[in-house]
Formats: structure tokens, sequence, C-alpha cells
């Protein structure tokens, strides 16, 4: 029997949302894939992502935007992130625009040169733009996101969950936070937004 | 309502707009900027409280966070608040307050009778007078004791405020907007440093609103009110007001109070009362001033004696004069503007009393006493009258009494410094190891005067721009006079004939501190617990220097010899609400929720905390009306047909290297680098004392590419144990490990008629069969139109059973589609509930079993334990006590009176054998009722326990009163050979 095919559906079921001026929106299409460094592997690695993208690896917290119009739409969408001496992600927000399997596209033009684990359902993507986003996120992050830029990205604890923070615009914030606790993560933020005075 | 007759002008409040609160149900008048205090002062409000263990009449001893005696019981019902500082609670309007601690009207307490008898009250007197009988201590003296002792009563109700927590990050945080932080600030901040600056007062400018000083051409309110002005339009300063830094941390860290909305009516706002914050200073500058204090002589704590600087501080910041004749009893100069000021301002001053034999500093035309003291006063309910030395009686209402100043230097201890003292100010002052990147400017250091704290707080932003390389012009500091602080130490009047207060809060005497020194508590430290002399709310901000000088005195030493006690967090109180902050209800913790909960939600699911996941426990059918027979139904229909059950909870660990076998192999007990690609194998983990730490299943993707699968309580400590084993002990393997535990929704879907369901939704050509997919086979496939997916051929419950994982994303979808699909089967979904009875049926252990105090020797897996490699725990799980002849075996159990329901918990004796630990032979770790079997079933650990199936022993349950004769049998009660499993 031919069965139907799986619908997916979001972690925060789209959430868009305007609080104090400021916007909150889920981000629901895009991939973020693992790429962890096999041991004496950076070189090539390098090579690879200079190849492919014009990307190399960035440094632990650190960002690098690339394009990659095979990939992604625009040059904002292909971001690599720093996240340990041996491992960082890859993030793309325009994986819709793509027509084959992000995972795999990564997994062909990489091969040997990294070991991939695909994490684009691991996380919820929560976007938040506007004037009161610093002042908020000052109630449930500990760090100084007033210093953080495009080129910055952190891995930290917020309300007892693990958070991915980017800043690809001043009065942008991007966070990524697990699925399964998306919903407890989007209450955290939209409390604080309502609360950001 | 009272008519504000005591406010003689306007102070700082000239256009401030009339309110009205109540004070003890009487309604009375204030104006915006008022305290509760200075509001309660313009309306003659003398007496506002009683204390604590005499029930002396209390008034307003001073204008700040000080206070001892004035405290006071704010708001109603659940917003009720006891023991509030009526000097630093703003009025609003409608403001309810009341006083505390008294039964009966405030004016005539019944309690007072205590002050009567306060000779049998002395320090420490309910551990001396109430030991006998022993029993009556804990059932009768005890709670009279606890009933009578307290200020405030709390609502008893659940906090309907609001709180909230925060993070701020600052290159220097300046505690303090007096004098020096003001001056401070300015230079900083017009530098372009990011300054944080932080004050207690919902009016910045500390003695700069209470005196009456010229500050460059202008009176120092005035200035400091420009001064503000200015910082708030500098886009690199950030100020704080009605807050209060409370202590100091490691690494830079503050914590801070800022009180958002305690100043408005309640329902009036949608803010949170108040936000914990969390300050990271590079840098801090302490401007946090100085406290005046007491001078120790008869009967000084009626209601109208208080601090000359509190006096001054009514009279010129809110225009209200403390009395009507006003006296002033000094020994130093400070004390002496007191008596300028209310004579300024038209109010009688009947007397200034000085210790010191010198010429008076000021030609005031009032009555002078030098080389005089105040012996005792009079006054039931409010002063009126004070004796001195001389002999002479002074009319006054009001009585300004200045022993001096002490700095406060507070935070500059919270790091175990020692403050030092400073005979000229005859006061501590910080000491030089101060917590790391502290500086200290103005009164807390010292700098008495109005020039030298504007000039300090000025010098040491010049100080901190210079050291972080700063070059920025900036103006100069701003100028003032010097006025005159010269202060000769004078703590008590000797020979007084009533008592003499040090400590107002805590009711602690002269008196108090020679018992404690007669009784061998002459440590500081243990003068202050026996007498509690510094305690509480104030901790002895008025008191502890005058409390040591007259420990001093009694001991024959100097107050450096005496030393002081240890200052720690808070500084100020702290409420309980705010600690917690939002972390309440929804806020207390995240919740996790699987892929299918919201599938589950419209399936009359019931759920239940796993740790942080909510999982559905059963599915509730229509007639349905006890959960068991839910659990019956869904482990019987999958037994018969098929069930489908999310374990999406189990932890799963991307396991990656060239040497990602070789690393399974010492972190497992068994072995890993043999199994072959497409194959999945049970594992053991160890811990490294031998004891078994988690289990779980393994797939082999690809040479180098493992799935890990965890339990779902230990996910995260087994990824943290795996993390800290690669990173530490083998750094040079080539393995790299991703958690992919919320990357795949998975699915058992167990039952006899498994793969047929499944056949419904894997796509073609995938061979399912049990020739072309064996069990402990897995594959990556897709399913449902191309779905990517994986599937593995496990069981838990002992059916024919199928593990399928889909992209979280698709996890709701996929329920959908095997409910629609297992409608052909009758399948049902399944809850943990069913999970747990098919588990036991089938003896699988799981987090009852795996408690960390079990081997893999009790658990029946000691051949688990590979002798050809070696693996963390293997050494020490050889030890002899762990593998004794008697050692505990996991085994089944059954009641031989098949009506009877087994407990989990029950400990093992033979039939007859005594209750003991000696004849305890195990326990019963799991239970269930089994509806394939029709009774209730159990597994256990017992002595020796798989060499004696058939045999009957006691299941006891001493705390239920319960003996239940139990069979050992075979832990595996349905299909002890597997072919289910394997069909």
């Amino acid at each position: 029997m031919l069965s139907q095919p799986l619908y997916a559906t979001a972690p925060l079921a789209g959430y868009r949302q305007t609080i104090n001026g400021t916007l909150a929106q889920e981000i629901e299409h895009f991939s973020l894939i693992a790429i962890s460094i096999p041991d004496g592997g950076h070189e090539s690695l390098n090579a690879a992502l200079e190849s492919h993208w014009q990307l190399s690896l960035p440094e632990t917290g650190t960002c690098i935007r690339s394009s990659d119009r095979a990939f992604a739409q625009n040059s904002s969408s292909l971001v690599l992130f720093g996240m340990q001496t041996d491992q960082c992600l890859l993030v793309s927000t325009a994986a819709s625009a793509f027509e084959q399997d992000p995972f795999e596209h990564v997994q062909q033009l990489l091969g040997d040169a990294a070991y991939l684990t695909d994490q684009s359902d691991s996380y919820a993507a929560l976007d938040i733009q506007g004037p009161t986003v610093l002042k908020a996120m000052e109630r449930i992050c500990t760090l100084d996101l007033e210093t953080f830029t495009a080129s910055t990205v952190a891995r930290t604890a917020m309300e007892h969950l693990s958070v991915i923070v980017e800043r690809p615009e001043n009065d942008r914030l991007r966070l990524y936070s697990p699925r399964s606790s998306a919903s407890s993560f989007l209450h955290a933020v939209t409390t604080s937004l309502a609360l950001a005075y | 309502m009272n008519n504000e007759s005591m406010r003689v002008h306007d102070g700082l409040l000239p256009d401030a707009a009339p309110i009205s609160f109540i004070f003890n149900e009487r309604k009375y008048t204030a104006r915006v900027g008022d305290t509760l205090a200075s509001a309660l002062l313009a309306n003659g409000q003398k007496l506002v409280g009683r204390s604590f263990k005499y029930h002396r009449p209390r008034g307003i001893f001073s204008a700040g966070p000080e206070e001892p005696s004035a405290l006071v019981e704010l708001r109603t019902g659940a917003h009720r608040e006891p023991n509030t500082r009526a000097t630093v609670t703003e009025v609003f309007a409608g403001l309810e307050a009341s006083s505390q601690n008294h039964i009966g009207p405030l004016g005539f307490d019944v309690m007072a009778i205590n002050d009567a008898l306060s000779t049998f009250l002395s320090a420490g007197f309910y551990y001396k007078t109430f030991m006998w009988p022993k029993a009556f201590w804990e059932k009768l003296y005890e709670p009279i004791i606890r009933a009578a002792a307290g200020l405030g009563k709390l609502s008893v109700q659940e906090d309907p405020d609001t709180y909230e927590k925060g993070f701020l990050h600052t290159d220097l945080l300046i505690i303090g907007a007096g004098p020096a932080g003001l001056s401070a600030a300015l230079a900083a901040g017009r530098a372009g440093v990011k300054v944080l600056l932080v004050d207690e007062d919902f009016l910045p400018g500390g003695r700069l609103n209470l005196e009456r000083f010229d500050i460059d051409g202008q009176s120092s309110a005035q200035w400091a009110s420009n001064a503000m002005a200015e910082l708030t339009t500098l886009p690199n300063v950030r100020v704080l007001t009605r807050t209060t830094v409370y202590g100091v941390y490691d690494h830079g860290i503050y914590g801070a109070l800022e009180r958002v909305s305690d100043h408005l009516p309640t329902g009036s706002h949608d803010k949170p009362r108040q936000i914990l914050w969390r300050i990271y200073a590079k840098r801090s500058l302490l401007c946090s001033g100085a406290t005046e204090r007491s001078i120790a002589f008869g009967n000084n704590d009626r209601p109208g004696i208080m601090l000359a600087g509190a006096a001054r501080a009514y009279l010129n910041r809110f225009g209200v004069s403390p009395g009507k004749q006003v006296a002033v009893f000094t020994n130093n100069d400070d004390g002496w503007r007191t008596a300028v000021d209310f004579q300024a301002a038209g109010v009688e001053v009947t007397a200034v009393i000085d210790t010191r034999s010198i010429a008076p500093p000021v030609d005031i035309n009032v009555p002078v006493f030098m080389g005089n003291r105040v012996c005792d006063t009079a006054g039931r309910l409010a002063l009126h009258s004070v004796t001195l030395t001389s002999g002479e009686t002074i009319y006054c209402d009001c009585l300004a009494v200045s022993g001096g100043w002490s700095p406060n230097v507070h935070l500059t201890c919270h790091q175990r410094a020692r403050p030092i003292w400073d005979d000229t100010l005859a006061a501590f002052v910080p000491g030089t190891d101060l917590p790391a990147e502290m500086q200290v400017a103005g009164a807390v250091n010292g700098d008495m005067d109005l020039a030298s704290a504007l000039n300090a707080g000025h010098q040491s932003a010049l100080s901190i721009l210079k050291n972080t390389g700063n070059n920025a012009k900036i103006p100069p500091a701003p100028q003032a006079n010097a006025e005159s602080s010269r202060i000769t130490a004078f703590w008590q009047v000797p020979d007084c004939l009533g008592r003499a207060w040090i400590d107002l809060q805590n009711d602690v005497t002269t008196k108090d501190l020679q018992l404690s020194h007669r009784e061998g508590f002459r440590s500081v430290e243990h003068a202050k617990r026996y007498t509690t002399l510094g305690m509480a709310t104030d901790q002895g901000k008025t008191s502890n220097v005058l409390g040591l000088a007259v420990m001093a005195d009694i001991a024959g030493q100097t107050i450096p010899q005496t030393g002081t006690t240890i200052f720690r967090p808070p500084y100020t109180p702290i409420p309980i609400g705010a600690l917690a902050g939002r972390s309440r209800g929804k806020h207390f913790r995240p919740t996790r929720l699987p892929p299918s909960h919201n599938w589950a939600s419209t399936q009359g699911g019931s759920f239940v905390e796993v740790g942080a996941w909510l999982r559905a426990q059963w599915f509730t059918q229509a007639g349905e009306t006890h959960w068991r027979q839910s659990v019956d139904r869904e482990v019987l229909q999958t037994r018969k047909s098929v069930g489908y059950c999310d374990v999406t909870t189990l932890g799963k660990i991307d396991v990656q290297g060239r040497d990602a076998a070789q690393f399974l192999d010492k972190v497992y007990a068994n072995t890993f680098s043999t199994l072959k690609v497409g194959r999945v194998r049970y594992g053991l983990m160890l811990r490294e004392d031998g004891f078994v730490m988690d289990d779980g299943t393994t797939a082999r993707l690809a040479e180098h590419h493992f799935l890990m699968t965890t339990t779902t309580a230990n996910a995260v400590s087994v990824f943290r144990h795996m993390e800290f084993c690669r990173q530490c002990l083998w750094p040079t393997l080539d393995v790299h490990l991703v958690s992919a535990t919320e990357q795949w929704a998975q699915y058992a879907i167990a039952g006899p008629n498994s793969r047929r369901l499944l056949e419904a939704l894997v796509d073609e050509p995938f061979d399912i069969s049990n020739e072309g997919f064996p069990f402990m086979e897995c594959a990556t496939l897709t399913v449902c139109n191309g779905t990517p997916a994986r599937l593995f051929r496990i069981s838990f419950s002992g059916e024919l059973a199928f593990e399928l994982a889909v992209p979280a994303r698709y996890g709701h979808a996929l329920m959908d589609a095997l409910a629609e699909h297992g409608k052909a089967f009758d399948a049902v979904p399944y809850g943990l509930e069913a999970l747990g009875v098919m588990r036991i049926e089938k003896g699988h252990a799981a987090g009852n079993e795996l408690n960390g105090q079990t081997t893999a020797a009790n658990l029946g897996l000691g051949r688990m334990v590979s002798a050809a490699k070696d693996c963390i725990g293997k050494t020490l799980s050889t030890r002899p006590a762990l593998n004794t002849n008697d050692a505990n075996q996991l085994v089944g159990f059954i009641p031989v009176d098949s009506q009877q329901s087994l407990r989990a918990g029950a400990h093992f004796i033979d039939e007859g054998a005594p209750l003991t630990l000696a004849s305890d032979q195990g326990w019963m770790t799991s239970v269930a009722y089994s509806p394939s079997l029709q009774t209730s079933i159990g597994l256990g650990f017992i002595h020796h326990g798989q060499e004696r199936m058939g045999d009957q022993v006691l299941a006891s349950s001493p705390l239920h009163n319960e003996q239940i004769t139990v069979t050992i049998v075979s832990p595996h009660f349905v299909d002890p050979q597997g072919e289910r499993l394997r069909a």
C-alpha cells in the first residue's frame, strides 16, 4: 500500500507575534548540520569548505557567513558557527529553496573530509527583532549581548535550557533552542519581551 | 485625616502632589516623594511600633536603610509584607501600613508587661529558664516562645507578586549616587566609559539632598539633580535607582535588588515587583557613604530620639520637623549642624549637649552644655524631656543624637577582608584587601567632608581612566567647602539608672553585653549570637560599632583588639520571592515534549512527568473508568495484534570517527568493534567502581558511525561521561559525539502484526521480512513516500517489534499514519505504563534495576563483561565482595495467592524469620499486574536466586504491615525462549 507523504510540523507551530514593538517569529525552514572535524583533518576540511562555499573553519565563538547559490538564495543565509575546537555547525535558513535534501547535499560535497550529523530537527529557531531585544534578553541571558557582532556566536544556558545565540543584525537575535523544550523557551522569551521596559 | 502639622517648609517637595495613605486604619496626608517615615512624622505620628522583646514604644530612628526601629507591615491580604523599614518605603496613594508586634492597640500593648519583667528576660534567658521538665520544651515552652517572638506576621498565602531576575554587564559599576558616586560617574561617563550607576534611594544624591551645602555655586540638591540629568543623556551610562547592591561575589559579580514597583499601587501597573540583578563588572567603585551611630545612655530608645543626621534629613529633604522642641546630643561637630539647620528653619532648639570639653564649634544662640551628657529620658509613648548628668532637665520632644559616623564598609568585606580602625574618625574604614578591581571613594573611605568626597570620586574615576588607557579630557572636579567633622570618641554614658540600648531592633542593652562577658561569651562572634546584637533586618548598621566599643570597654581592650564580626551578604534584606525570580509555575523548569505530544493529547492520553519529559502514561478510551482498564487493554491488544508507542525520549548519541569502535569497546563492558554494519547490539556500561551505569542498544550505521541509545533518565549523564572519556581519558582517539536525541522521533511498533503494519509505511523496495531484516538489524530507508527514516529490529516488549525513527518534524504525522494504517489490525497506541508492564513480563531491566547499586552479575549479565578486552569498570567489577556465592540475582516473583498484589520495595525473608537486616535476602524492584498472566508479577534481587527457582519466601513490607508469600520464578514471564521477537 502506498502511504500518504508525512507532513512536517514546526516545533513552535509557526509562532509570530509583536510584543512591545519587537517581533518574535519562528524560523520554520532551516537546516543545521553538525560538522565534526576528523583528527588531523583541519586542512582538508578547510580546503573543501573554501572550494564549495568560500568558507573556512571559524574560531570557537565566531561565525562566518558565505553564499552558495546552489544551497541558498542570499549571502546571509549560509553560516558556519564555531562551537568547539573540533566541531562547528553549518546553518542555512534558506533550505526550503534547495531542491535536494541539504544534509545529503553537504554529505556529497564534503565526503570523508568531515563527520556529519543532521541537527535540523534538533532545534527550534526563534528570531527576535526590534527595539527591546537586548533589554528583554537581559532577563534570561547571562551573556553580554551588546558586545555581539554579526561574527559572534555562543552556546549558553537560558532558563535551564541550552541555547545557541547569534546576532545577525544590531536589533536582531536568532536563538536556537532544543526542539522538545521549545514551548518552554518561547514562554521565557515572550515573558521577557512583555516585561522589557 | 491629619494635616501634616509638622511640615514646616516644602523641603525638596515644593510642587509635589498631595496624596493620602492609611496607617493603623487611620487616614493621613502626604506628598509624592515622601517616605512613610517622613509622612508619619509630618503628621506628628511618632509612635510607630513596639520593640522585639520588651515591647517598648518605638519611633523612627534613622532616615535610611539602617533603620532598626520603625518596622511596619505594608499592604494587606496576600500582598502583606512584614518588617518593612518605614524609612525607605515610598508613600503612594492608597498605601496601607500598620504597626506590628503588639497585642491590643499600639498605644496600649498588653505584651508591654515584658518590660516590667525585663530583669528576668536577659540575654539567653530561655535557655537557662525553660530547662525542666525536659519534655515541656518542645510541647509547651517552644510553641509559646515562638508565638510571642518575631515582629510582623506573614500573610501565609501564596505571594501574588511577580519577580524577575536579570544580568547586566558593565565596565565600571559605581555603587552609590552620593557626592563621590555622582562625581565619579560624571567623570567616567563624560570620558565614554560604560558606567552602571546604582543607588538605593528613589532620589539619587545621597546626603546632597539632606544638607544645605553649595557645589559650584548652586545648592547641593540642585547640583545632584543637574548631574543626574546629564548622566541620563549619556548613552554609555545606565542609572538604576531604587536598587541596592547587596553582595559582592567572585570574579567581579555583584548582586543587586531593584525595587521596580514597590512604590506603585497594587494593580496599577504590569511591571514585576522587584528584579534581582546579577551584575558582571570589570571594575567597581564603592561610594556607599557612612551611617551615623548613637550613644548609649539611659532610656535612649523612646520615640522622638533619633540620629542627628536623620533629623536633618527629614527637615531639609522633606520639610518635616520631627519635633517642636529639638535638643541635640553629640560628640562631634557634625551634630551641631542639626541645631543650626533647625534653628534656621524656625524650629525651637532647646539645647545642644556636647560630650567634649572644648569651645563650642559653632556660634549659635541656644543653650549649650559642653562636657555634659544625657543620662536619662522621660515620656511614656514619646519623649518629653531629657536629664543631663549635671542634673538639668531639658524639655524636648525630639532628641537628635550623634555618636559619629561609621563608613559603610560592608561590601568591601564580603570576600573576608577586614576593615581597619581609624582613631581620627573613631570608625572602621576599608582595609587594603579589597575585592578584585574594587576601589572606594567618599565617606566610605573616610572622606567625611563634602569637598573631599567630591574630589575623591573624581580622582578615582581619573585613576580608572588612566589604568584603562582612556585619555579623554574631562572637566575638573566639582568644588565645595570642606565642613568640619571633628570627633572625640564617646560611646556610653556611665552610671545611668535606666537601661541603655545599643541595638534597638533586638532590644540589646549594655547590660546584655556585660552579662555576655561575665558568662564567657567574649569573642565578638560569640557575643553577637548570645545577645543577638547586630542580627535581623538592619544587621546592626547603627549598633555594631557602638556594641564593639562597649564590649571593648568591658574587656579593657581597644576596639581593634576586640575586632569585628564578618560582614556577609545580603547588605539589606532580600525577599525570598526575588531570589526565586520567575522560577515558579510554568517557569519553574522547562518541560520537554516528545513529537507526538499534541497527537497524544487528542487521543485521550494521560501524561506523567519523567524527568523534564511529559510522556503519555496511557490512552483512555470511552467506557474506561480506571487506568488499569486502559493499560490492560493496551498490553493485551499489543500482544494480540499490534501497538505503537513514542520512545523518542531515549537518549541518542551519534558516535563517529576512525576510532569510534575502539572507543565504544572502552566505554561498554561488551565488545562493539566486532559488530557488523547494519546490526544492533545491546550494550552494558559500567562505572569505574564496577557497578552498572546504564544500558541501551547501539547500531552500527557505517564503518565509523554508530548510534548509541541510553535510558531516558541517564541521557545527559552518559553523554557527559562519554565526553569526559573522549576529551580527558583518550584524547588521541579520533572520535566525535553529537547528541541526536532531539533529532529523531522514534516509535516502537510491537506485536505479531507489527511487520504487517510497517509494510504499509516502508517504501519499496525495502524488505522487512524476517529473512530480509532479521532481529537486531538496522537500516536507513524511506517511509511514506520518501521521508528519510531509520529502522531498528529491536524489542523491549518481547514481541516481534521494530523501532522506526523519522526526523522529529514528521513525528506527529507518523503517529497519524500509524493510527490510520493500524485500523486494519485494531492497532492501539500504548503509553509508558503498558511499556513498563510488558518489559516486566519480559524480564527486561530498567531504572529500578539499574539503580547504581547493582552489578552485571546481579542482573544475570556477568558474561557480558568481556574477558578479551579492557573497559571502564572491569577491574573493580571483579572485587570479591561483588562476586560472592550468595550474591543477589535478578529473578521473577509471583504471589502464591494470585489475588494478592505485590509491592515494589518489599524485602524478602524466609517464613518465620524475624524482620531484621540479618534476615534480609533482597528486595522487590518492579511490580505490575500482568494482564497476560492475570496475576501480579514482580522482578527483584534475591540471594543466589537463579538456584532457587520454585522456592517460596515472604515479600515483607513492614511499612505497610504486609507479608505476601511469593514463589521465585524466571524473570522471563512471557516468551522465555524469545521466539516471538525473532518471528
